[in-house]
């Protein structure tokens, strides 16, 4: 209970609101670090998902690299990256989109292959080119799975982002490091709330995106299966 | 090449205490998922409890666990328990998912054909529903396996000794190698745990390949004169 | 017979939604009958079949096997003194074919060894060769796995078989090799069989009873498949049959059918009369060395034959068969005349179409 008092005590707290360094501010930097990776992530991972799924190529070589990348571990890229390339942005980034890309790729590929093919035959059968084939029917059918493969990464890339804290950078992680350092509980517990709020709401929003997304006659709850 | 040599000690023990605090937390999530997701399947009110109580277990930094539990738990900051509990906690939130669809990937005619045939609950349990539960689950047991080898790295940063305290010492003291080391060898355990399940599953389903044919029966049909 | 080796007294259904599965079924299978339950999807006769296993239970009534209440009877005990066979094999996927045709001799504490003989010489006896033993289910074509699935059922040696729409998943030609085994086995075996179909042409095939279910579980006819041929009890059970019913009657009508002579001729261009004097017709058959017949040519062509010019005939009329398989045979033959052969297929004549009308005509006289 005194933890949670301490932790309630901190957030509610109004000098941590305010200023540089206050909780909007480290806030905006974790939602900035995660935005960027996302949308790099997405730009690298999504085309080469549908290029793959849609000619059927290189399947096994995507799927071996992309087994390969999740066995890479994020703390060691982090701390590679930021003594061989200095301080800065793009070492950690860079060490995020690795974590982020492999999770969209495989979701993507996956949405594209699993499309069943009498659809896809069908769809040819009345005169769609290759490209329509891909526009029309894989894309569509591909996305909610997709869609799916980037809410993981971002609920990752998130959770993760405040191990950027340790080479010294902002967001959420800050208050996790500093007061590891200085064994404040109160602030710990509090910046975990913090970063939680933050996965749940991205999450909300994606999910939201995912409907959106997806057409309501392949839209199906797992209980009606 | 300096630092390596002179470290293949630490390596060497730094090795197997990752190997340890990953592989024990993949059992240990195992053994609660399995039934957990059995009750969960085709349930109205627990599978939806469990799946989005998963997800929500997912959302948490590995490295908040590692930082609140011995509050909860009571241990000291640098106890490897601490791991073993997180990694736990997250293999559980992999896992729950993936063995509910495992078990709700099983054809429902066989499960009736298996009732029809007299199997009680638990014999049909154990001898139908595990085994042909087996693809799908194992997919995500090698998930939970290899995102475990990948996360047991970030207790370094709490003091918990493991590859990661490679990466950690290695930004300490500048030493790249000692990173590149770290991270090669941890990819190289991660890849060769994730090649030996792999063999696990192709022998526990040997009856999903069509085409192949039983030898030793296939011996005996023919009067096993060869 | 005489003996009801499973009754239905009074057994209702209903959902918690309140929809009727089965409304008031009374009804008593004949011990080593073959009876089939009929209907189309949703009346119910799945549901029955299910209630004699306990896969489903009544809301009310009772269901007895060999005069016992089926409901005292320990489930799992109930379900492995019977077969049971399904549309979708329901094998196995991890156990190969001898593994899952052992199962129920397994559960009843058989031996390995011993179940696994008995499993090869089921393989026989549903005609599957014994070297697909050590096969996994996704290696047999569906129509191999059916027949795995009735061996599994049959391999306990349960006196119930217990089928729920077996035959319906395979190709028609695969179906009609099933159909005549099961017809076979259960010459041989002497079961009680329970069969649920929603295909009329199976029932009448295969029923010594047939239970005729309509929607909402109502049992609107059960009698012998003759019968609900020639008088369906209502409308509802008239439509289900369908238009062609006095046409599929006739299976059930014999009659004696004079021949009448044809004029063959053989691969060497020897023409002869079989079966008395041909009559004046432009069609000559073909015949082989053997005597059977290969197909029909026009006495134009008859003096040079060739490949292209014989006209397959239609199917074959055994004598003593069916007068439906007689009037089949005219109107499937090129030259309206039906070929009428012996055992060994070889040409005993022809029967002229007004010969087969006038059969059928008598044999309606003598029924009023």
């Amino acid at each position: 209970m005194n933890l949670l008092s301490g932790m309630w005590q901190w957030l509610t707290d109004p000098t941590n609101w305010t200023g540089t360094g206050a909780i909007p501010a480290r806030m905006l930097e974790h939602v900035a670090y995660s935005g960027v990776v996302m949308l790099v992530a997405v730009l690298v991972a999504v085309p080469l998902g549908l290029l793959v799924g849609h000619t059927g190529r290189g399947a096994g070589v995507v799927i071996g690299v992309s087994g390969a990348l999740r066995a890479l571990p994020t703390l060691g890229l982090l701390t590679l990256f930021s003594l061989l390339m200095g301080l800065g942005l793009v070492p950690p980034l860079l060490a995020l989109v690795i974590l982020a890309v492999p999770p969209i790729l495989t979701a993507t590929y996956a949405g594209v292959a699993e499309v069943d093919p009498a659809v896809k035959d069908a769809a040819k059968a009345q005169g769609m080119t290759p490209g329509q084939v891909l526009g029309h029917v894989e894309v569509p059918l591909a996305l909610p799975v997709a869609m799916g493969g980037i809410r993981n990464a971002a609920l990752q890339v998130i959770a993760t982002a405040t191990v950027a804290a340790y080479i010294n950078l902002g967001g959420l992680g800050r208050y996790l490091i500093d007061g590891l350092a200085v064994r404040d509980y109160s602030r710990m517990l509090g910046s975990v709330l913090l970063v939680a709020v933050l996965a749940l709401a991205a999450d909300a929003v994606l999910a939201a995106l995912q409907r959106a997304v997806s057409s309501p006659g392949i839209r199906t709850s797992p209980t009606e299966k | 090449m300096t630092w390596l040599p002179e470290n293949l000690d630490l390596l060497l023990r730094l090795t197997g205490t990752h190997l340890f605090q990953s592989v024990l937390p993949v059992v240990l999530g195992l053994l609660i998922s399995v039934p957990l997701a059995r009750m969960a399947s085709g349930s109205r009110w627990l599978r939806p409890v469990t799946i989005n109580g998963a997800a929500l277990l997912y959302t948490i930094p590995s490295l908040t666990l590692f930082v609140v539990l011995p509050v909860i738990l009571g241990t000291r900051i640098t106890s490897i328990t601490n791991v073993i509990v997180a990694l736990t906690v997250y293999v559980i939130a992999i896992l729950v998912r993936s063995c509910t669809d495992a078990f709700e990937s099983v054809d429902p005619a066989v499960l009736q054909a298996a009732t029809a045939m007299g199997y009680t609950r638990t014999q049909r349990f154990w001898a139908v529903e595990l085994p042909l539960a087996v693809p799908v689950m194992l997919a995500g047991v090698r998930t939970a396996l290899v995102a475990n080898i990948s996360m047991v790295s970030v207790g370094a940063v709490i003091g918990v000794q493991s590859l990661g305290t490679l990466f950690t010492d290695g930004l300490r003291r500048s030493i790249a190698e000692e990173i590149l080391v770290g991270v090669v060898v941890t990819v190289v355990l991660a890849v060769l745990l994730d090649q030996v399940l792999r063999l696990a599953g192709l022998f526990l389903t040997r009856w999903q390949r069509p085409g192949r044919v039983d030898t030793r029966t296939r011996l005996a049909a023919t009067g096993g004169a060869a | 017979m005489g003996n009801h080796a499973i009754s239905f007294r009074e057994v209702r259904k209903t959902y918690p939604d309140g929809t009727t599965a089965v409304d008031d079924l009374t009804l008593d299978v004949p011990e080593g009958s073959l009876t089939v339950f009929v209907g189309p999807s949703g009346c119910g006769k799945t549901t029955s079949l299910r209630m004699i296993n306990r896969m489903v239970e009544p809301t009310a009534g009772t269901v007895e096997v060999n005069g016992q209440d089926v409901s005292t009877v320990p489930e799992a005990q109930l379900r492995r003194s019977m077969g049971y066979v399904m549309q979708a094999s329901g094998l196995l996927p991890h156990r190969t074919v001898v593994e899952n045709i052992s199962t129920v001799p397994r559960l009843l504490g058989q031996s390995k060894r011993a179940a696994r003989e008995r499993a090869e010489e089921l393989l026989e006896t549903i005609g599957l060769d014994r070297g697909l033993g050590g096969r996994y289910p996704s290696q047999l074509s569906g129509g191999q796995q059916q027949r795995v699935g009735v061996a599994r059922a049959l391999a306990a040696d349960p006196p119930v078989l217990l089928m729920d729409e077996p035959f319906s998943a395979v190709d028609p030609v695969v179906r009609a090799d099933l159909q005549r085994e099961l017809l076979d086995l259960k010459q041989r075996l002497n079961k009680t069989i329970v069969f649920v179909t929603h295909d009329m042409d199976e029932a009448v095939l295969l029923g010594d009873r047939v239970a005729v279910f309509a929607r909402g579980g109502r049992l609107a006819q059960y009698a012998s498949p003759e019968k609900i041929l020639r008088e369906p009890a209502d409308q509802f059970v008239s439509d289900f049959v369908g238009r062609d019913r006095g046409f599929r009657a006739l299976s059930f009508d014999t009659h004696d059918i004079p021949l009448s002579g044809v004029l063959t001729v053989d691969g060497q261009g020897h023409t002869a009369e079989v079966g008395g004097p041909a009559g004046v017709t432009d069609w000559v058959l073909e015949v082989n060395s053997a005597g059977q017949p290969v197909g029909w040519v026009t006495s134009t062509q008859s003096a040079e034959i060739t490949d292209q010019a014989h006209r397959v005939g239609g199917s074959l009329h055994h004598p003593g068969g069916s007068l439906r398989s007689a009037l089949d045979a005219a109107l499937s033959s090129p030259s309206g005349l039906a070929v009428a052969v012996d055992d060994d297929g070889r040409l005993l004549g022809v029967l002229r179409p007004q010969d087969v009308l006038e059969a059928i005509d008598k044999v309606r006289e003598s029924r009023q």
